[in-house]
């Protein structure tokens, strides 16, 4: 019996991940514990080890895409099975992760607020190579990206 | 290598506590990952031998208190699993009444203090337990659990010099794997063999390798004795390791996986299995029993969880004072 693999939620934050590696193909045999895929969360690349067992039937997105918490990342089943219907049914429930992801949406995009950029604030690090010129309207402390510290 | 002979049946009641507390950590641990457990998740992956090893020494007046790396302490004086679990889910039915989650596991009628999140906070109440069981004339020992990251804290120093000076019934332990959060113990102090933190208060310490569920329950053994006996405080340093990441959103990018994998060569449930093996004090048949029957506990924990109420809002107004009517509370 297929099941869907969801983008599983990795940190308390996370709203969407970014497959930044597949460990597994189409066809390969996934069992509990085996790493799956790599994924880029807000705050930092993951490991994620499957907790089902099955023939891994579909991918849902390439590496470098983001997709949703939730959303279809991939399905499991036995091999050779018809995982459509399955995924139809998923991607016309509540959820509907079915539009291709913008390219910016691999950036965490939340806007931090006056209130979260205390002195326990950590800037997310850049690539030096991604460093554009900052802009000069916000006050500095505003200019990057910042996240509340995950402190426990 | 343990000096106590063990009982067949000691090795089977290992196998399947420690079997429960990883196989209880992975599922919630799953569970995180897809939203029915929210906040924070510590797991205790790695580290069950300290807690089976402690199980084998104590009685049920014992208390217990931990930091929030919490969930299977509370297994340690009988807590049902499944009540921690629906703690975890944040439900009416856990041992907190859902008001605590995973870093807050308390339960009064079986002696566990928490669950804290203040690291190293837990040591002075540790002792503030002891001196009340010393001063109510009763011999109940307290556990005291801690990281090798709390045992940086200053608190530490006054609680041990009181504890001493007081001889406190109380067992300090401390759970050091390593790291905090991704600090190692190297990189925390010029004092890395932490037990020798006892000797400035005098405070009878040993080192214990806490990979051995055995070794874990010799050292235990003495030390809650000791206190026992009213000779005072005792200071064990588990030497363990987690296998997972500080939280579940650590990556663990500060280890190598060979160390990790260093580790997992000498897991300590393995250790038992193949005890249990060798010694022929269980067939594989059996063994595949104990290990159906953990994940049908597993199992039913969450099923339990799932199907349970969320604390009315009216809860919130609870617990808080001991007095009924203080004055701060108002609906
Ligand atoms: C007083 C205090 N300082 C800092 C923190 C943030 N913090 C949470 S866990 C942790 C690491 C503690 O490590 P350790 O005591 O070794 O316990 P372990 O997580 O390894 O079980 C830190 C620094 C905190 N919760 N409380
Ligand atoms: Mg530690």
């Amino acid at each position: 019996m297929a099941q869907i693999v969801k983008m599983p939620k990795l940190s308390d934050t996370m709203t969407e991940g970014v497959v930044s590696k597949w460990h597994k193909s189409v066809g390969d045999t996934v069992k509990n514990g085996d790493l799956l895929a790599e994924i880029e969360t807000d705050k930092a690349t993951m490991e994620f080890e499957s907790f089902q067992d099955g023939v891994l039937l579909y991918r849902g997105i390439e590496e470098g895409q983001a997709t949703p918490v939730d959303a279809v990342l991939a399905i499991l089943g036995e091999a050779g099975e018809d995982f459509q219907p399955i995924l139809d049914e998923y991607n016309k429930g509540a959820a509907k992760p079915t539009e291709e992801p913008k390219a910016e949406t691999a950036q965490p995009k939340a806007e931090p607020k006056a209130d979260e950029a205390p002195a326990t604030a950590e800037v997310k690090a850049q690539p030096a190579a991604e460093s554009k010129p900052a802009e000069v309207k916000k006050p500095h402390y505003l200019k990057k990206k910042v996240q509340v510290l995950m402190v426990a | 290598m343990a000096k106590t002979k063990f009982s067949k049946e000691t090795y089977l009641m290992w196998y399947e506590q420690m079997l429960l507390m990883r196989k209880f950590e992975e599922r919630a641990g799953q569970l995180y990952i897809q939203q029915k457990i929210r906040g924070f998740c510590h797991l205790y992956i790695g580290q069950e031998a300290i807690a089976a090893g402690a199980m084998s020494t104590i009685k049920a007046d014992d208390n217990v208190i931990t930091a929030y790396r919490d969930h299977v302490h509370p297994f340690i004086k009988g807590v049902e699993p499944k009540y921690v679990m629906a703690e975890l889910f944040g439900k009416s039915t856990g041992v907190s009444k859902g008001k605590g989650g995973s870093m807050h596991m308390f339960s009064q009628p079986h002696r566990v203090f928490g669950g804290h999140g203040i690291v190293g906070g837990q040591i002075p109440l540790g002792a503030g337990i002891a001196f009340a069981e010393k001063y109510k004339g009763t011999n109940n020992v307290t556990l005291c659990y801690m990281g090798d990251g709390a045992v940086r804290q200053g608190a530490l120093h006054e609680a041990f010099n009181m504890a001493m000076l007081w001889k406190l019934p109380v067992v300090f332990i401390i759970e050091n794997n390593n790291y905090a959060m991704g600090t190692s113990v190297e990189r925390t102090s010029n004092v890395i063999e932490l037990y020798t933190l006892g000797e400035s208060y005098d405070m009878p310490a040993a080192p214990v390798n806490a990979m051995s569920v055995e070794a874990v329950h010799d050292a235990m053994e003495i030390a809650v004795a000791h206190c026992r006996e009213g000779k005072g405080p005792y200071l064990l340093e588990m030497k363990t390791y987690r296998y997972r990441g500080h939280s579940m959103s650590d990556p663990a990018k500060y280890r190598t996986k060979e160390e990790v994998e260093e580790y997992k060569a000498q897991d300590p449930i393995q250790r038992v299995l193949t005890t249990l093996l060798e010694k022929k004090y269980a067939s594989e048949a059996q063994v595949e029993a104990i290990n159906e029957k953990v994940n049908l506990i597993v199992d039913e924990c969450v099923k339990f969880s799932e199907e349970s109420p969320f604390p009315d809002a009216s809860e919130l107004y609870k617990d808080v004072y001991a007095q009924e009517d203080y004055p701060f509370i108002r609906e």
